[in-house]
């Protein structure tokens, strides 16, 4: 993104001059009105450091401000909020979830009393989708998305009239929180409630999928998370279990994926499924790093894959191309470095390629006894 | 020179050459009329509804950004009307409402002079597709107005006035021209207080087409 010294420092002092007319307490009604109405057009602009500095005013909104006349405080946290997420080329970086989930408490609420809040919680979504510093992502760990209006203004982001770009924004911010909101979803609503859920969410994942890479980690996260709980998993249709196909995506330490790959009641119900392609996705995955699973879950792995191999033999060959495909990518990264690299990164990409083949001359063991002997 | 006869092809260079000028100080109201007048000239007038003589195209814009120019710099549209202007508002038609929609460029210069003449209709700045030239040209000559306004204590009308041409050139996709953007950004500067510095309003319309 380019700037230009006339242009930088001109943005900078209008920032400074919003800022000064927010934090001042004897801003009159008039002063600060302008000032929303230069907040809302320079907004608009899309050039780094209007995002940047938007972010920052809308935290100074929410921390310092307490002094304003609601009305006004809360146009100003949205205009900023605006100007900070609405753009798609650069997002702030939020280090801490507090200020924007005040903020989408307070819209929830305005739209569980009918009023229509999509544009401002679509902003607040995506700071803490795609905005999300590491430390706001741990400090959403703890956050407990089920207690109103979380839990329904959660939800309700997910329904088919939202915008695209809501609903984007929506699969990505539920990534980040689905180990507190899946395992205990269907605690607090109908079986019912919990079915429409997810046909509402199995919606949005067949709508945005395709999008970007973001999209879809997000969407195998879910996924994952709907695999792990009972409650959810039966409602898995079938062409949502073929993004599996994008589990390599996931950093190895993805939590919904360790925990599905402990969960020993994820392969009885790919087993129940119509096609058996997302089996043998899963049980490509699980190969990968055999030797460190549960030994009721390998003894489940070599059961599926021996009886699978034994009705058609492309499946040990889809199996094995995986395998070796995903040597292939493990050899890349390692090409990376030197050879002789200490680096603890290096020492773990060697230890997973070691497991790598490890893993592979066991499914050779099982797959083809014969030319082992 | 505008007072005497002119071929069509001066006229536009004399125009020219008054879109190169500053027109900061003194009294311009004789040039206003006449370009006001060779505006008028450009259209065919029948009961009251002026048509655009397709040939005249080119003068219509000259003299309307001319008009614009001196209007805007001479400050006419924050002080008390004169004599002449006066009588431009009064038998002013509205000119932005005959179908120049593949003209963009004229079509916004004639909703300027319009708006600047007293006619009360918004500029649809979004229907616009203006070329880079002439998008800088608004620019420099909005922002102007709006120091104009903010020098004249007319402060509550800066909004007004620049709000749908700064939002729809900040949406633009792909962006306006940094130069354009930054005119924008001064006159939103404008709306908070801030002084926009004597440099950044020299106006160099016509080296800009």
């Amino acid at each position: 993104m380019f700037s230009s010294p006339r242009f930088a420092p001109i943005t900078e002092r209008l920032f400074a001059k919003l800022n000064s007319i927010i934090q001042n307490q004897t801003s009159t009604r008039a002063e600060i009105g302008s000032a929303l109405d230069a907040l809302w057009c320079i907004g608009l602009l899309t050039y780094n450091v209007v995002p940047r500095r938007c972010f920052e005013l809308f935290t100074t909104v929410m921390t310092t401000a307490s002094y304003l006349p609601p009305d006004l405080k809360w146009e100003a946290a949205r205009l900023a909020m605006h100007g900070g997420f609405k753009w798609d080329g650069y997002y702030p970086m939020v280090s801490g979830p507090q200020e924007v989930l005040a903020f989408l408490d307070y819209h929830f609420d305005l739209q569980a009393k009918g009023e229509d809040q999509d544009e401002a919680i679509q902003y607040a979504t995506r700071a803490l989708a795609f905005g999300a510093s590491p430390t706001c992502l741990e400090a959403l760990a703890q956050f407990d998305p089920t207690v109103p209006p979380f839990f329904d203004g959660i939800r309700s982001l997910f329904h088919t009239e939202k915008p695209h770009e809501l609903k984007k924004a929506a699969l990505c911010f539920l990534s980040h929180i689905e180990a507190r909101w899946f395992p205990v979803f269907s605690e607090h609503v109908s079986p019912d409630a919990v079915q429409d859920f997810c046909e509402d969410l199995v919606s949005v994942v067949n709508e945005v999928v395709m999008d970007e890479a973001e999209i879809k980690r997000a969407a195998t996260t879910i996924l994952l998370s709907m695999a792990d709980a009972s409650t959810f998993r039966l409602h898995i249709p079938l062409h949502m279990w073929e993004h599996l196909e994008f589990v390599h995506e996931l950093d190895d330490g993805s939590p919904p994926l360790q925990r599905c790959r402990n969960n020993p009641d994820v392969i009885p119900a790919l087993r129940r499924t119509k096609d058996q392609r997302p089996l043998i996705l899963w049980l490509a995955i699980l190969w990968r790093e055999i030797t460190k699973l549960d030994a009721k879950i390998q003894e489940q792995v070599i059961d599926v894959t021996t009886k699978a191999v034994a009705q058609s033999p492309h499946v040990e060959d889809f199996l094995l191309l995986l395998l070796n495909a995903e040597e292939t990518r493990l050899e890349e990264k390692l090409r990376a470095f030197s050879s002789w690299s200490t680096d603890g990164g290096v020492e773990t990409l060697r230890l997973k390629l070691y497991e790598l083949r490890e893993s592979r001359t066991h499914f050779y063991e099982v797959c083809e006894p014969e030319d082992i002997q | 020179m505008l007072d005497r006869p002119l071929d069509d092809e001066t006229t536009s260079a004399v125009l020219r050459a008054i879109l190169r000028m500053a027109w900061r100080s003194g009294n311009h109201s004789l040039l206003l009329k006449r370009c006001y007048d060779i505006l008028l000239r450009s259209f065919d007038i029948d009961d009251g509804q002026p048509t655009l003589v397709p040939r005249l195209r080119n003068l219509a814009y000259l003299s309307a950004r001319a008009f614009c120019h001196i209007f805007i710099q001479s400050g006419s549209d924050v002080q008390g009307n004169d004599r002449v202007v006066a009588s431009l508002k009064e038998r002013h038609l509205c000119l932005s409402l005959g179908c120049h929609e593949n003209d963009s460029n004229l079509q916004s210069v004639l909703g300027l002079t319009d708006s600047l003449l007293g006619v009360d209709r918004d500029i649809e700045w979004a229907s616009f597709q203006l070329s880079s030239a002439h998008h800088l040209w608004v620019s420099d000559i909005l922002l102007h107005h709006a120091c104009n306004l903010v020098a004249a204590g007319m402060q509550q009308k800066v909004y007004d006035d620049i709000a749908g041409f700064v939002q729809d050139t900040f949406s633009l996709e792909p962006p306006a021209a940094l130069s354009v953007d930054t005119n924008c950004t001064l006159m939103v500067g404008l709306l908070v207080g801030i002084p926009v510095h004597p440099d950044d309003l020299l106006v160099s319309g016509e080296k800009k087409r």
